[in-house]
């Protein structure tokens, strides 16, 4: 992501935030991808393994109650026709993924308590074919969460 | 620069600078291609007493690659895995992550961490790291025997024996044979096939092993057996469509 000005802060301010980062907007650093020819499970003959650091710079700016939202980071990885996730492996109706995801950067900017979490993780396709990690986040006290590491390991049907 | 090496070990021989440190290797359907995946916590101990501190971790991951894996052969992600903090105020940050060859061909995960606030440190990070290479085969470069006799000459200590090209033996007598790699044997090794034109007499087993990481194997000959003349034999290693072939001499017994 040479030359990218990553957002610097920001403000959370609903206790059910959701924010969009877009790998192809410079709102994640390191973001690859590697693809890899498998033979299974089912009909599976591809497993992507998709990587990087999304940078939400969530500040909470106010101390008290505790945010929770969701963080949304669209890869530029694409499934497209013909390629096929859903049916591949025992009639599978989503996506096939297993996601990572783990605290990169936290800043807590005054003395006090505080509370930084990742709770829940999963990948889907998007209805445009993009890839799209899901991160559940919470934060509570004077602080921001900066950066949010991720690896998304899925599998899918490549055609031809 | 923090410099981390995963075969780095304390004097008790416990890593002392990566715990943790897994590799796996899974063979691809190409069998050349490998994915690598690289897991563990590297002991960075970055510390700051109060303004921001800013370094880059190396971690050498203790494999070598003949080339640096391009995009889309490659994806890493890095973690916090222990922070400590005695004032409120801080940061802590792993960021940018990308990987690197180091002179002598071992990989090397290179990560960005930053540390701010009094009595702050970043004491340890995670990472995986996927990689797909593309193995090439070693070459069969020699095959080489020994009459296994120490070398070495009058007042000198007995060293190795010498193996070379060809081999004068008498009847009776044990011998060696040593096949030689271009490069180390990938995981799990390989098998060199071997073969004599002449078994009852300076006989080798059907093949030998190279092992994983080893350049070359050894084999022993069977006993060399009885002829009444001087009897020249080719031994032949085989690996992929590549031969090398030793000499053995058998002369009879003297009379």
């Amino acid at each position: 992501m040479g030359g990218c000005l990553f957002p610097v802060e920001t403000i959370i301010s609903t206790q059910n935030f959701k924010l969009s980062l877009d790998v192809d907007q410079c709102e994640v650093e390191s973001h690859r991808f590697c693809e890899i020819t498998v033979s299974g499970p089912g009909r599976a003959n591809r497993l992507v393994i998709i990587t990087g650091i999304a940078v939400p710079a969530a500040d909470t700016n106010s101390p008290d109650p505790l945010f929770r939202g969701d963080i949304f980071v669209k890869t530029d990885f694409i499934i497209t026709p013909p390629d096929e996730f859903l049916n591949i492996v025992d009639g599978n109706q989503n996506l096939l993924q297993a996601t990572y995801v783990t605290l990169a950067d936290i800043n807590n900017e005054s003395e006090g308590s505080f509370i930084f979490a990742v709770d829940e993780a999963s990948t889907q396709r998007n209805v445009d074919g993009r890839i799209q990690v899901n991160i559940r986040a919470a934060m509570q006290g004077d602080v921001t969460l900066a950066r949010v590491a991720y690896q998304a390991s899925i599998l899918f049907h490549k055609a031809g | 620069m923090i410099l981390l090496d995963v075969t780095h070990t304390d004097s008790s021989g416990n890593p002392d600078q990566v715990v943790s440190a897994e590799v796996m290797d899974v063979l691809l359907g190409d069998p050349q291609s490998h994915l690598l995946i690289f897991t563990g916590i590297g002991l960075v101990n970055f510390g700051s007493d109060d303004g921001p501190n800013r370094d880059t971790a190396r971690i050498r991951l203790g494999r070598t690659v003949t080339q640096l894996p391009a995009d889309g052969q490659f994806s890493a992600t890095v973690g916090l895995a222990s922070i400590g903090n005695t004032e409120s105020d801080f940061i802590f940050a792993t960021d940018k992550v990308d990987i690197d060859l180091d002179p002598d061909g071992t990989l090397v995960l290179t990560c960005d961490l930053a540390v701010q606030g009094d009595e702050s440190g970043l004491n340890r990070m995670s990472y995986q790291l996927n990689v797909i290479i593309q193995v090439v085969p070693p070459q069969l470069t020699a095959l080489l025997v020994s009459n296994l006799e120490p070398s070495g000459g009058l007042n000198q200590p007995p060293g190795p024996p010498i193996f070379g090209p060809s081999v004068i033996l008498g009847v009776g007598v044990p011998w060696g044979g040593r096949v030689v790699l271009d490069r180390p044997a990938p995981a799990p090794g390989v098998f060199v096939n071997l073969s004599s034109s002449n078994q009852p007499v300076a006989g080798v087993p059907v093949s030998v092993p190279v092992l994983a990481g080893a350049t070359a194997g050894d084999f022993p000959g069977n006993t060399t057996g009885f002829v009444n003349v001087s009897t020249d034999i080719t031994i032949t290693a085989q690996l992929g469509s590549v031969q090398q072939t030793a000499l053995v001499t058998v002369e009879p017994p003297a009379r």
